[in-house]
C-alpha cells in the first residue's frame, strides 16, 4: 500500500507548467508534469497500484497494462524521494 | 513617528454606489466631512514633521467622492497652498463629477496628480461595478483636460467581470499618455456581498500580472502591479507610516486597517506622542502575528513570508490571527513570477 507523505505543500502551476511538491522536512522541491501530478493525486485517495491504474485508465482512456508500467516507474521515483511511502497492509 | 503619506477621506459622501467599493460610501445616509480648515491645519502639521524627519510628504484626497465635499472649492485653494510648499497631492476621484477650478489646476500644477477610477473599457463592463451611464461621463471628463501637468492615473479594480479586459484597457490609456494602475478587489465594504461574482482565482491573478508585466515591457512602463503582500511594511525597522484619515478625523496606521480597534488618534486633537504609543501597541500585535502558523510550516514560502497583510486577514476573516487569503497567490508569485520578497511588492501593494 502506498501513501503520499503528509504535510507536503502541493502547488498546481497550470496545465503546461505542472505541479510543484515541496517537502518542508527536507527542503526539497519536486516538479511533476501533468501526468505525474495525476498519478500523485490518485495516491492521495487510492493506495494500491491496481486502483490507481484503474482510475488513470479511465482518465486517459488507455490500456491499463501500459499505464501500470508507467505507474510502477513513477512509484519508484517518488518513493526514493520520500514523497510516497510504502506501508504494510 | 515618521509619516510619509496620508490617505485622507475628506468626505463620506459619494454620488455612486460601486459594487466593489471598500467603503460602501454610496450607502452613507448622513454626511461626515473633514472641514477645509481642519484639513489645512492637519496638512501643515504633517509638513512640519516631514521637514523635521527629512522625508517628502504625499497627501491623497479620497472619500467617498472628494469632489462631493461641500467645501471643495476651498479645498482646491488648500491644494494650491500645500503643493506650492512642495507637498505632492493626489486626488482620487470617480471621474463622473467636475469642478472647473480643480480641472484647471490639473493643467498647471506640477505637484498635483489625479487618479481616475474606471473599471472597464466600455459602458457594458464599467456599469457592472460603477452603475449605468457613468462610462461616457468619465471619459468625457478625463479627456476634457487639454494637457495634464502630470499624466493622470487611470485605475481599474480587477474583478471577475473585467479581468479579461486588462490588456485592452492598458493599451487604450497608455497609448493616450496616461499611467495605468491596478488592484484586485478586496473583501471589504460592498464587495463582501458580491464576493462570489467579483473575486478571481490566484491563477487568474497570476495570468493578469504576467500580462501587465509584458505590457509594461512593451510600452516601457512601470505600472502599479497588485502583487500579494509578503510582509506588512509597518513591520520594517523604523517604518514610515502611510496613515489613513477617515471622514470623522480618526487616524489609522495604514489605508487598509479600517477597523475601529486600529484607530491610533484623531486629527482634531493630534498628539504625536500618543499616536506613536498606540501605533507601537498595534505593531507589537502585528509582530506576534508573524509567529503564528497558518499552515506556514509546510509552505514553500515559509522561510521568508511574514504572513502577508494583517489588515486583509481582518477584512477576510474578521480576525487578525488568520491568513490574509493570498497564500496561494504568493506561492504562484514566487514560482511563476519570481517575486520573492516585498522589495517588488511592498510599495505597490500597500498603496
Amino acid at each position: 500500500m502506498f501513501y503520499t507523505k503528509e504535510g507536503l505543500d502541493i502547488i498546481e502551476l497550470g496545465e503546461e507548467e505542472g505541479t510543484v511538491v515541496f517537502d518542508s522536512d527536507t527542503g526539497d522541491t519536486t516538479v511533476l508534469d501533468s501526468i505525474g501530478a495525476d498519478i500523485f493525486k490518485c495516491f492521495s485517495h487510492c493506495h494500491d497500484i491496481d486502483s490507481v491504474v484503474s482510475e488513470l485508465a479511465k482518465i486517459y482512456n488507455e490500456d491499463p497494462q501500459i499505464i501500470k508500467n508507467d505507474v510502477a516507474e513513477f512509484i519508484d521515483t517518488l518513493t526514493k524521494q520520500g514523497l510516497l511511502l510504502e506501508q504494510e497492509e | 513617528m515618521k509619516i510619509g503619506s496620508a490617505y485622507i477621506e475628506i468626505t463620506n459622501r459619494c454620488n455612486l454606489n460601486c459594487a466593489d467599493c471598500y467603503n460602501a460610501s454610496g450607502l452613507n445616509k448622513s454626511t461626515s466631512e473633514i472641514s477645509a480648515e481642519e484639513l489645512d491645519l492637519f496638512i501643515s502639521t504633517l509638513e512640519e514633521n516631514s521637514v523635521r524627519d527629512g522625508i517628502p510628504l504625499n497627501i491623497s484626497f479620497s472619500g467617498g467622492e472628494p469632489l462631493m465635499h461641500s467645501e471643495f472649492n476651498k479645498i482646491t485653494d488648500i491644494i494650491q497652498k500645500h503643493t506650492e510648499k512642495g507637498t505632492r497631492v493626489v486626488v482620487v476621484t470617480n471621474s463622473t463629477l467636475r469642478n472647473e477650478k480643480f480641472y484647471s489646476q490639473l493643467e498647471s500644477n506640477q505637484n498635483l496628480y489625479v487618479q481616475f477610477s474606471l473599471d472597464g473599457i466600455n459602458e457594458e463592463t464599467n456599469s457592472v461595478i460603477r452603475g449605468a451611464g457613468n462610462f461616457e461621463k468619465s471619459i468625457k471628463n478625463i479627456e476634457s483636460v487639454k494637457s495634464y501637468a502630470n499624466p493622470p492615473i487611470i485605475k481599474m479594480v480587477i474583478a471577475g467581470h473585467n479581468f479579461l479586459q486588462v490588456e485592452e484597457y492598458y493599451r487604450y490609456f497608455v497609448q493616450k499618455g496616461f499611467h495605468v494602475a491596478f488592484s484586485f478587489v478586496g473583501h471589504m465594504g460592498n464587495a463582501v456581498s458580491n464576493w462570489d461574482t467579483l473575486s478571481i482565482s490566484p491563477q487568474q491573478k497570476i495570468d493578469v500580472l504576467k500580462k501587465i508585466r509584458l505590457l509594461d515591457e512593451e510600452f516601457d512602463q512601470n505600472s502599479h502591479l497588485p502583487y500579494a503582500t509578503v510582509s506588512c511594511p509597518l513591520l520594517a525597522p523604523d517604518p514610515t507610516f502611510n496613515i489613513l484619515v477617515k471622514p470623522d478625523g480618526s487616524i489609522h496606521p495604514c489605508q487598509t486597517f479600517y477597523n475601529k480597534w486600529a484607530c491610533i488618534g484623531n486629527i482634531h486633537n493630534f498628539n504625536e506622542t500618543d499616536i506613536q504609543e498606540k501605533a507601537n501597541k498595534i505593531l507589537s500585535i502585528l509582530e506576534e502575528r508573524t509567529k503564528m502558523d497558518f499552515g506556514c510550516k509546510k509552505c514553500i514560502n515559509g522561510s521568508y513570508c511574514q504572513k502577508g497583510c494583517p489588515a486583509a486577514a481582518v477584512n477576510l476573516h474578521g480576525n487578525l490571527n488568520s491568513d490574509d487569503g493570498n497564500c496561494m497567490l504568493r506561492k504562484l508569485q514566487f514560482l511563476k513570477l519570481s517575486v520573492l520578497s516585498n522589495k517588488d511588492s511592498e510599495e505597490k501593494t500597500c498603496m
